[in-house]
């Protein structure tokens, strides 16, 4: 116990004895992790975003103005035993009442309605469902049967939703793609700023390889400063991105900010990659 | 406790630091190493430490094998052993206490007990002043006896020394040469490199000649 107490102090006191390269590494991974929490940040308010959206489409079904209750009954039970596509809400609106909500969406119509001799409007279905990528095509299926029945028009934003959901995909995709490369980016840099750093303190290891130092007990030191400059860039970072988002936030509303999971997560993962590129970097100095 | 049988080290492929060393040197041995500079003495040494790797024949230390040994067990078998450089390999921006603590946390002694021997082995150099000096900011003669400390402090069955006095003084020479002869009464092992014939003459230890690179009584 009293080696690592030893060995922890060291790491301390080599903070101060390497601060001027540590501030260039604090620097290094300050960019870096910040880059990649914004990242996280935009991949969760894009991600929030099309989920909203995606809880919304909206499938406007107008009837022909012959058609009897039955046959709209119909239509309305084939929805709802349809299995293959999560209905959230029916609404079915009669001529009469669209008539009226249509006289009530503004002032000018208001005035102009008892021109109108008969009632121009058809009734309609409103079927509000709920999808993602995978189960778009449900819904076309779903839309196509539909038609079947006694039926005017179906209106329903295809085109739309399928680029929505194809530009989640790639923004997915690109996201993790460039938080891996940011990854390996400050893997590789980090290893060759702190070889850098390492040659001011050759001398350093090799004198602990003279008196006995293990592989281990020589990287302890380092490890432990390493660790300790991860830690503060991090939150560092964290403070930057926290900031950011307060600030966007006053402007842009419904803004979502990082979870739990990826605040621990990329802490983790960035004092893994420091710690392998420290030891890494060690394990050059050390003879075999 | 050293054994060595036909060894040779050659750097380069083409050049022989050592050629066909034959050696023992038992348990409790004074043993001095004379020769001219370049002569292979820090070769020598540096295999004696693990440090170099013969290139052909057979080496035993503490009566082991120590061909193929992992960097652990190598680890291990220095901190047996205390090294005195001839260019000290010391730290120079930690103090005099610092470069002695940290031998002796690398075998494992206890805060308490590495403190008290550290000051122990400080006043048996004459140093005791110097505790919190960092090591640039002692001379020369100074920092080669906060070398020889360093190799005393974890009370080691070997220490090997590089020209330990090559930089002192004839007083301080023979007060570290008395520190040695106290601890090889107790013991320990002592193998001293040295090209001073005038300072070997004045004792009666085993002395071995080094020149170009055989080693002869």
């Amino acid at each position: 116990m009293s080696k690592f107490f030893y060995l922890l102090k060291s790491g301390l006191k080599n903070l101060i004895h390497h601060r001027k390269i540590g501030i260039v590494l604090i620097i290094t991974m300050v960019i870096i992790i910040s880059l990649n929490l914004f990242l996280l940040l935009f991949y969760n308010n894009m991600k929030t975003a099309i989920k909203n959206l995606n809880k919304n489409i909206r499938i406007e079904v107008i009837f022909s103005k012959e058609v009897t209750t039955e046959e709209v009954n119909e239509v309305i039970n084939f929805a709802r035993k349809n299995k293959d596509v999560d209905i959230k809400e029916i609404i079915y609106n009669d001529a009469k009442e669209n008539l009226k909500n249509f006289i009530e969406s503004s002032e000018t119509i208001k005035k102009i309605y008892p021109l109108i001799d008969e009632n121009p409007l058809p009734p309609t279905l409103l079927i509000k469902v709920s999808s993602n990528y995978r189960t778009l095509k449900n819904i076309e299926l779903f839309v196509r049967d539909l038609k079947n029945f006694k039926t005017e028009e179906i209106l329903y934003p295809r085109d739309w939703f399928s680029n929505i959901f194809k530009i989640s995909q790639w923004v997915e995709l690109g996201t993790i793609g460039l938080i891996v490369i940011f990854l390996i980016v400050s893997y590789i840099l980090w290893m060759n700023i702190f070889k850098v750093a390492l040659f001011s303190v050759q001398k350093e290891i090799e004198i602990m390889e003279i008196v006995g130092g293990t592989k281990l007990y020589i990287r302890t030191p380092f490890l432990i400063e390493t660790f300790i400059y991860t830690v503060i860039s991090f939150l560092i970072s964290y403070g930057i991105v926290n900031y950011v988002f307060v600030g966007i936030s006053k402007v842009l509303d419904n803004l979502v900010f990082l979870n739990q999971d990826q605040i621990i997560f990329p802490l983790l993962i960035s004092v893994l990659i420091t710690v392998s590129g420290t030891e890494r970097a060690i394990t050059g100095f050390i003879k075999k | 406790m050293i054994r060595l049988n036909h060894l040779y080290k050659t750097y380069l492929k083409t050049w022989p630091a050592l050629k066909n060393v034959n050696l023992n040197i038992g348990k409790g041995e004074f043993v001095f190493l004379i020769g001219p500079s370049g002569a292979g003495k820090t070769t020598f040494l540096k295999i004696l430490y693990l440090e170099e790797v013969p290139t052909r024949g057979d080496f035993y230390l503490f009566d082991d094998e120590v061909k193929n040994y992992s960097h652990k067990k190598r680890a291990l078998l220095r901190q047996k052993m205390g090294v005195v450089f001839q260019d000290f390999k010391l730290m120079f921006y930690k103090t005099a206490y610092e470069n002695l603590e940290l031998a002796a946390n690398v075998v494992g002694f206890s805060p308490k007990k590495a403190h008290k021997r550290t000051l122990e082995v400080l006043n048996q150099v004459r140093l005791s002043h110097k505790i919190n000096t960092p090591i640039y900011q002692l001379s020369g003669g100074e920092q080669q006896r906060i070398a020889i400390a360093r190799a005393l402090v974890t009370h080691p069955d070997l220490i090997l020394a590089d020209e330990p006095t090559g930089n002192l003084d004839p007083e301080i020479s023979n007060s570290i040469i008395k520190v040695l002869e106290k601890l090889n009464a107790n013991g320990t092992t002592v193998i001293m490199a040295t090209h001073d014939y005038k300072l070997v003459n004045q004792f009666s230890y085993r002395k071995l000649k080094i020149n170009k690179g055989r080693i002869y009584e």
